[in-house]
């Protein structure tokens, strides 16, 4: 076996060819990286910059009444995180930034794509890109005649005839192209990470993610270097195996991710917006009104409040009742807007199964979806950073309104205001990432294919192996 | 030789290929099905118009039923016709002109925000009436007809023509073709390249008459759009029959055609788009954070600004005094600049994305001389009104017509005091279509 890596590596880098593409893969990755780390610099400065004035709009607002506060809100940006460097995923097609106000739960808004004209569409170049698209085809150039060539030039009867067993000789094959593509896979991320650090981009990459993260593309490198060398095997012919490969690439880069993702969508429609709002605002109407005073729910729950504290009228009342209707009309609203808000997800995420468990046929899905996913810019992260958001709305809503209630003030006191360095002790917005293992479950589907297609492909390889040497 | 037995000769070797019939079954069906995508895109955003409109249609009849029972020393009037009471009840929302040809080009419009509340202190921030985005989807893409044509009809032009005349070099039956055509041999295998790109074309040719019949069943469909659609295909088809023929003209091996043809296909659709792009991106990288984020505090400031800034904003348009009718007139005031200044600000937002966005453009143009498939596909959007030119005007109308709208509310109000059924009736209405 090893004879025979030893032999296809050297015959395949002298070739003058594998040399250019080598060149000017190296190129491609250090001028991805470059422009990559450049893009996430700015990015991370303008997100910092937004977060620090809404912080400091935040905690200098002055004396304000709570619930006005709350109505003002809050508004949180998608952050960004070291290893959105790698692989930028779906965050310039998912908004850019969330306003958090009270008795409301909005959808995030402002995506880059938004800022981008329609040519956009094409795609841009990213490592994660080159490693998912260029990677196979220059995968596919070093491997598409490397077994044909020895049945075409008949030299297969004098390797034959020297004893191997044909297993060995197609490992070996295989590994000469692998051992290449590793070289490069590795060579290509540790550019990314010198110039990430060289440009004092700050932020550490997570040692544990960029392990699973070289992990993903090592096992996806795996699936396409047996399968070019299987089918190079298979057909026996560098004309049929270089078509054939080709047309496996367009198949699985080109035309299948985007079938997929329109099959999810007609499959899984999602509700028109206005019959969303209509009936999010009739189950709405169900509730406590905060803001209407002829609601017949407040004013059964002010009877309620006057009862227990055993006054008449509400203003003798040792608490403020305004801010306790605001925080009941909350507390139902958060119960209807997480019934329709959940129906929706669910809606998205079976739109998006169909890419996932695409990811079966498709090593370059799987590898996509688990690529974007350990670089925390996914669809998934994404959805975690709107529920901390909106836990976090619901936290700043509750304890405005609260301290509306029980800070000093008695209903109908719209005036009255806290302190204003009360606001600037209240906690900032934290993102709570998730943690690597949730995203490896939330992912089992694409590592598992590729585990899957890396046996697949070892055992076609086996298979043709058997008769390889019969003539 | 004669066109008819070149025609004739290469029916009888197509024919005699059964992969070539399966394949154009299959492209047909692809292209059927892109198509499909579509129409599905085109009716949900069609559909979610007309709801809007009927809404806003319903909101109006309550308004104005209101307004018709109110006396001129009604104690209720304030609730109903100052001009912020009006537009919360007005909740009015507009959507942008829908051309159905975005049927054959989604364009950008799957990421734009179609949809919007006209109110004149419309929350910047809130998209209450934007579909719900799929951000998984839109980094995939449509599956539209242009993304079939730019994309799938190349490769199919490329299966049935890679191996012309250098198959039969390979197969030594290349001297029966040279015999027969003899001086025109270059005419003949130019007929022969051009009969396969007609074939090539015609899964394209049959969607675009299906998606033609389609069209002009729907409303605001006009032929010349579908028209122009077609001479921007065309063009792009002539391309690569161009391109295809220059490459046969090389006298590659079987091999080496393919792999040139695919190569110039990553390169025309992958490779300059991609850079193209990769540099657009980091040359105008989104800065709405900051702007938003700067935008936040400005309603909040512009309420608490001094009565004498809000009065000088009233004062530009109505330089009298207003006069006490109970309608609370300093509130009205108030309002007034209040309202000003926030959409002078929201202007100001405005214009520094799209002034990013129209030089992003101006760049992009530069690049249409090497980037031909990128022009096209913008060429396309132009048509189908699917691209960021039609997303910038309706921006630019939409403010326009809050303005007008605000305008209507207040100088009723101030000029004759009150704001009558009949001055309800003759507010500004959107129309999309309008230039």
């Amino acid at each position: 076996m090893f004879f025979f890596l030893k032999i296809t590596l050297i015959q395949a880098l002298r070739q003058r060819y594998v040399q250019v593409i080598s060149l000017m893969l190296l190129l491609i990755f250090v001028l991805v990286s470059w422009n990559g780390t450049r893009v996430h610099k700015m990015r991370n400065a303008a997100y910092t910059e937004a977060t620090l004035t809404m912080r400091n709009a935040w905690s200098t607002q002055g004396a304000v009444n709570p619930h006005n506060s709350a109505h003002y809100g809050h508004i949180v940006f998608q952050p960004v995180t070291a290893m959105q460097v790698l692989d930028n995923g779906v965050q310039p097609y998912a908004g850019g930034m969330l306003r958090l106000e009270a008795h409301k739960q909005n959808e995030p808004a402002f995506s880059a794509a938004q800022q981008r004209t329609e040519l956009s569409r094409f795609g841009d170049f990213s490592l994660a890109w080159v490693l998912q698209v260029l990677m196979p085809l220059f995968i596919i150039l070093l491997g598409f005649n490397i077994v044909s060539a020895d049945f075409e030039n008949d030299t297969i009867k004098l390797i034959a005839a020297q004893g191997p067993h044909p297993f060995q000789y197609l490992l070996g094959k295989a590994l000469s192209i692998l051992l290449i593509a590793l070289i490069l896979l590795y060579a290509g991320v540790t550019i990314q990470f010198v110039i990430y650090y060289a440009a004092g981009s700050g932020v550490p990459m997570e040692a544990a993610h960029l392990v699973s993260w070289l992990g993903t593309y090592t096992l996806y490198v795996i699936v396409i270097s047996l399968l070019s060398v299987a089918l190079s095997a298979a057909l026996k012919n560098s004309t049929a195996s270089l078509s054939m490969q080709l047309a496996g690439w367009i198949l699985w880069m080109i035309i299948m991710p985007r079938v997929t993702a329109n099959l999810g969508a007609n499959m899984y429609p999602v509700e028109h917006r206005l019959a969303f709002n209509t009936t999010l605002a009739e189950d709405r109407k169900k509730g406590i009104d905060g803001h209407n005073p002829a609601d017949q729910r407040i004013k059964a729950f002010e009877d309620s409040l006057l009862t227990h504290y055993k006054v008449s009228k509400l203003d003798s009342l040792p608490v403020n009742a305004d801010g306790l209707i605001m925080q009941a009309d909350e507390n139902y609203s958060n119960l209807v807007y997480d019934n329709h808000f959940t129906r929706i997800r669910n809606t998205l995420d079976n739109q998006n199964k169909v890419s996932r468990y695409g990811a079966l046929l498709n090593p370059f899905l799987a590898a996509r979806n688990l690529s974007m996913g350990i670089a925390q810019s996914d669809y998934k992260h994404y959805l975690q950073l709107v529920y901390d958001a909106e836990q976090y709305r619901r936290y700043l809503v509750q304890t405005l309104n609260e301290k509306m209630a029980y800070g000093g003030s008695k209903a109908g006191e719209w005036d009255w205001a806290p302190d204003s360095t009360w606001y600037a002790s209240l906690p900032d917005f934290v993102y709570q990432k998730p943690t690597l293992k949730t995203t490896l479950y939330w992912y089992s589907t694409e590592w598992l294919s590729l585990c899957l297609w890396v046996c697949l492909a070892t055992a076609w390889l086996l298979w043709i192996g058997r008769n390889l040497f019969r003539f | 030789m004669h066109i008819s037995t070149i025609f004739f000769l290469e029916k009888k070797l197509l024919i005699r290929d059964k992969w070539i019939l399966v394949a154009l079954f299959l492209f047909t069906l692809t292209a059927l099905w892109s198509l499909h995508n579509g129409q599905q895109v085109y009716h949900y955003h069609a559909t979610a118009a007309d709801s809007l409109q009927a809404a806003n249609n319903a909101n109006f009849a309550n308004v104005k039923a209101e307004l018709d029972t109110l006396d001129f020393s009604h104690n209720g009037r304030a609730a109903v016709e100052t001009p912020f009471t009006l537009d919360y009840r007005l909740k009015p929302m507009v959507s942008r002109e829908l051309n159905p040809m975005m049927a054959f080009s989604i364009g950008q419009n799957d990421v734009l925000v179609l949809h919007k509340s006209a109110r004149i202190t419309q929350p910047v921030f809130s998209n209450d009436f934007d579909d719900f985005k799929n951000p998984e989807q839109l980094l995939a893409g449509s599956f539209d007809l242009s993304f079939y044509l730019l994309f799938l009809f190349p490769l199919l032009f490329l299966a049935l023509s890679y191996n012309l005349q250098s198959a039969e070099k390979e197969k030594g039956i290349w001297i029966n073709w040279q015999a027969a055509a003899s001086k025109g041999l270059l005419a003949a295998h130019t007929w022969r390249i051009t009969i396969r790109w007609v074939l090539s074309l015609a899964p394209f040719i049959i969607v675009s008459i299906v998606g033609l019949i389609w069209l002009s069943d729907q409303y605001n469909f006009m032929i010349v759009d579908w028209l122009k659609w077609q001479g921007y295909a065309l063009l792009y088809c002539l391309l690569w029959l161009i391109i295809v023929w220059l490459i046969h003209r090389l006298r590659l091996n079987s091999m080496l055609n393919g792999i040139t043809i695919l190569g110039v296909w990553i390169l025309l659709l992958i490779a300059i788009p991609g850079v193209v792009n990769t540099l657009s991106n980091s040359s105008y990288a989104d800065s709405s954070q900051i702007d938003i984020a700067n935008f936040r505090d400005i309603p909040e400031a512009s309420w608490e600004a001094p009565f004498e800034v809000h009065k000088n904003y009233f004062a530009k348009r109505y330089n009298k005094p207003l006069k006490d009718t109970g309608l609370y007139s300093e509130t009205i005031v108030k309002v007034y600049g209040y309202m000003m200044m926030t959409l002078e600000a929201e202007e100001v937002l405005h214009n520094n994305m799209t002034e990013a966005l129209l030089n992003r453009k101006q760049m992009e143009k530069v690049t249409f001389l090497i980037n031909p498939a990128a022009a096209i596909f913008r060429g396309f959007t132009q048509v189908a009104q699917s691209g960021q030119a039609h997303q910038i005007a309706f921006e630019q109308k939409l403010y326009a017509y809050r303005l007008q709208r605000f305008y209507h509310m207040n100088d009723n109000l101030v000029n004759a005091y009150r704001f009558k059924p009949d001055d309800l009736l003759a507010m500004p209405e959107w129309n999309p279509n309008e230039e």
